[in-house]
C-alpha cells in the first residue's frame, strides 16, 4: 500500500495538481526557444559585424518588457 | 582499424589490438564506464564523511578497515537484498523502467565531457548544447515517476521537483552563455583550450555563481530540498522506491553531482590545465572534487528554502541576473578589456 | 527510382522508431503512455535530423520538444484525468481500416507522383552544407528582422497563453 507515515491512506492519490506554478511552464517553453536561439549567436560573436549583433540584442532587450509583465501575472497568486 | 579476425590464431590479438585501443579505453575504462562507478561511489562516501565532520560526527567507520572506505559497496549489497515493494495499482513498467532510464541520462553526458586533451568519448561540435539537451530531460521523467507511484507524497513531490529544474534551467543556460561568447565555441575541448591563459572564472564570475547556485537547485541539494525534504514529504518523489530501485535512483543523483561538478570545471575552473607535475586528467578530477565539496558542504551548513520562495527567486532575480550577464559580457568582449588574454 | 540502392539502415531504424512511436502516441489507452511514445517520437525526428547533418537543430528539438512541450502535456494530462478511469475509451475497429485505406491512398498517389515526375527528382539526399559556425552569422546576418519578429511572436504567444490560462475571480 502506498506509504502515509503509518496511517491508512486515504483519497485519490493524484488528485491535486497544483496550478499555482503553471504560468512558469509557459515561461520556460518560450524562454528555451530563446536560449538556443541565443546560443547560436553567441558562439561565432567575435566573427559577426558589432551591427547584427545589435539586432540579437535588441530581440533580447524586447522580450524584456513581457517577461515582466508575464512575472507580475504569475506572482499574483489570484489569477491561478 | 585492425583486421578482422579470420583464423583462430587471430583471435587473441585481435581481443589485445581491441582492448588496448583508445576507444575502448575511454569508453569503458577511462572517462567512461568504470571510471564513473568508481567516482560515484566514491562520491557517496565523501558526502557522507564530509557532512559528519562538518556535524561534528564521525561517519563510516567500519566497513572496510579505516575510514569505512568500502560502505558504498556495503550499502548497494543491502540495497540489492531489499524487498522491492510496488505500490497497489502503481503503473509497473514505469515503475521499475524510469529509474534505468535516468542512469541511462545521468551518464550520457559523459560521452561529450573532456578529462584530458584527448580523454573524451566523443568530441561533438555541439557538446554544450548536448549536455542541456539531456538535461532538460530529467524533470519530465522524474514527474512521470512520481505519477506512477500512485500515492500522494511522491505525487507532490514530483511536482515540486519539476517546477524547481524547470525554474533553474533557463538561467543555468544564459549564464553559459558567457562562456561561450568568449570561447567562440560550443565545443567543449575548444572551451576549455581557450582558457589556457586564464580560466574563465575570472571574466565571468557573475556566470559562474549564476551557474553555481542553478546546478545547486538542480540537483536538488539543500538549500534547495523541498522536494526530498524529510520532515515535509517522507522522501519527496521516491519515497515509494525501495531497494534495487532506490540504488538506482541514488546513483543517478549522484551521477548528476558528478556530471554538474565536472561541468563547472570545464566551463569555469580551465579543465585540464595546471602546472605540468600531474597529468591532466588528474587535474581535472582534482577540481572537479573541490567544485563537488563546494556543493555538498551548504547541506550541512543551510536551511531549507520554501518552494514558491525559490521558484520566484530564480524566475526573477536568477533569471534577470543572468539576462543582464549577457549585456555585460557583450561590453565587456566589445570594448576588448580582456584581449589581454587572447580572448 | 533505381532500386538498386540498399536502403540506410540509419533512415530504416529511424523510421521505424519514430512512426511505431507515433501510432503508439495517437493509439494507446492510457494518456501517459500516449505522451512517452510522444517523447520518444520526438526523439526519433531529433534522430533525423542528426542523419541529415544537422546536429544542432537536433538538440534544440530535444530540449524543446521533449524538454518543455511534453512537459505541458504531461501536466495537462494529470491536471485532466482526476478519476480512476485513467484510459482512454475509443477504438473502434473501423478506425484501423479507414487508417489503412487513407494510407494506401497516399502512397499510390505519391508513387505515381513519382514515377511521372521520373528522372528529375534528386536521389542523393541534400546535406546540409552549414557549418555550425556559420549558424551564428547567417541568422544575425540574414535574417535580423525576423529575429525581430520572433522576438514579438513569442512575446505573444507567452502572454495570450497566460492571459486564456488564467482565472478570473
Amino acid at each position: 500500500m502506498p506509504f502515509e507515515s503509518g496511517q491508512v491512506p486515504q483519497g485519490e492519490a493524484r488528485k491535486r495538481v497544483v496550478m499555482q506554478y503553471y504560468p512558469y511552464l509557459l515561461m520556460f517553453v518560450v524562454f528555451d526557444v530563446v536560449g538556443m536561439f541565443l546560443f547560436a549567436w553567441g558562439m561565432s560573436f567575435a566573427d559577426i559585424p558589432a551591427a547584427d549583433s545589435f539586432f540579437v540584442l535588441l530581440f533580447l532587450f524586447l522580450l524584456g518588457a513581457p517577461l515582466g509583465y508575464a512575472l507580475k501575472m504569475a506572482l499574483n497568486r489570484e489569477n491561478w | 582499424m585492425v583486421n578482422l579476425p579470420t583464423t583462430p590464431a587471430d583471435i587473441l590479438p585481435f581481443i589485445i589490438a581491441v582492448v588496448t585501443s583508445h576507444t575502448f579505453i575511454t569508453i569503458v575504462i577511462f572517462p567512461g564506464l568504470i571510471h564513473l562507478i568508481v567516482v560515484v561511489m566514491f562520491l557517496t562516501w565523501y558526502e557522507r564523511k564530509l557532512l559528519a565532520r562538518i556535524q561534528l560526527r564521525i561517519g563510516p567507520l567500519y566497513a572496510g578497515g579505516l575510514g569505512g572506505i568500502l560502505q558504498p559497496i556495503a550499502d548497494g549489497m543491502k540495497l540489492i537484498f531489499k524487498e522491492v515493494m510496488i505500490p497497489y495499482k502503481a503503473d509497473k513498467p514505469l515503475f521499475l523502467g524510469i529509474p534505468l532510464a535516468l542512469v541511462f541520462l545521468g551518464a550520457l553526458p559523459f560521452a561529450v565531457i573532456p578529462f584530458g586533451q584527448h580523454w573524451v568519448i566523443a568530441n561533438l561540435d555541439v557538446g554544450l548544447v548536448f549536455v542541456f539537451a539531456v538535461a532538460s530531460l530529467f524533470p519530465s521523467m522524474i514527474l512521470i515517476f512520481a505519477w506512477a507511484s500512485n500515492s500522494k507524497y511522491p505525487f507532490l513531490g514530483g511536482l515540486r521537483s519539476l517546477f524547481q529544474q524547470v525554474a533553474y534551467e533557463i538561467p543555468m543556460w544564459i549564464s553559459t552563455l558567457s562562456v561561450v561568447m568568449l570561447a567562440g565555441s560550443l565545443n567543449l575541448v575548444q572551451i576549455v583550450n581557450a582558457q589556457q591563459k586564464m580560466w574563465f572564472i575570472g571574466p565571468a564570475f557573475l556566470s559562474f555563481v549564476v551557474f553555481f547556485i542553478a546546478s545547486m537547485a538542480e540537483l536538488e541539494r539543500l538549500p534547495f530540498d523541498l522536494p526530498s525534504a524529510e520532515p515535509e514529504l517522507v522522501a519527496g518523489w521516491f519515497t515509494e522506491s525501495s531497494g534495487a530501485i532506490f540504488m538506482v535512483i541514488f546513483l543517478a543523483l549522484y551521477m548528476k553531482l558528478y556530471l554538474m561538478s565536472s561541468l563547472i570545471t570545464v566551463l569555469f575552473l580551465g579543465g585540464w590545465w595546471g602546472p605540468a607535475f600531474l597529468p591532466q586528467p588528474v587535474w581535472f578530477l582534482l577540481k572537479a572534487l573541490v567544485v563537488a565539496t563546494l556543493i555538498i558542504i551548504p547541506r550541512g551548513v543551510y536551511a531549507r528554502l520554501r518552494v514558491d520562495l525559490l521558484i520566484k527567486v530564480g524566475w526573477t532575480r536568477l533569471l534577470v541576473i543572468a539576462l543582464a550577464n549577457v549585456f555585460i559580457t557583450v561590453a565587456l568582449l566589445s570594448t576588448g578589456v580582456l584581449s589581454a588574454w587572447g580572448l | 527510382m533505381d532500386l538498386s540502392i540498399p536502403p540506410d539502415i540509419t533512415f530504416v531504424v529511424l523510421t521505424t522508431i519514430t512512426l511505431l512511436a507515433a501510432i503508439m502516441a495517437l493509439q494507446s489507452k492510457e494518456l501517459i503512455y500516449g505522451a512517452i511514445s510522444l517523447a520518444v517520437s520526438f526523439i526519433g525526428i531529433a534522430g533525423f535530423f542528426v542523419s541529415l547533418d544537422a546536429p544542432y537543430l537536433a538538440m534544440l528539438q530535444i530540449a524543446v520538444y521533449v524538454g518543455a512541450v511534453v512537459v505541458l502535456i504531461l501536466f495537462t494530462i494529470m491536471l485532466v484525468r482526476r478519476d480512476e478511469p485513467d484510459k482512454d475509451e475509443m477504438g473502434e475497429s473501423s478506425e484501423g481500416a479507414a487508417g489503412l485505406w487513407i494510407a494506401g491512398l497516399l502512397a499510390v498517389s505519391i508513387a505515381g507522383i513519382a514515377a511521372l515526375a521520373g528522372p528529375s527528382l534528386p536521389t542523393t539526399p541534400a546535406t546540409g552544407n552549414l557549418p555550425i559556425s556559420q549558424l551564428g552569422p547567417v541568422l544575425a546576418e540574414t535574417y535580423p528582422v525576423p529575429l525581430i519578429i520572433l522576438a514579438l511572436l513569442l512575446s505573444g504567444a507567452l502572454l495570450g497563453a497566460l492571459v486564456l490560462a488564467k482565472v478570473d475571480r
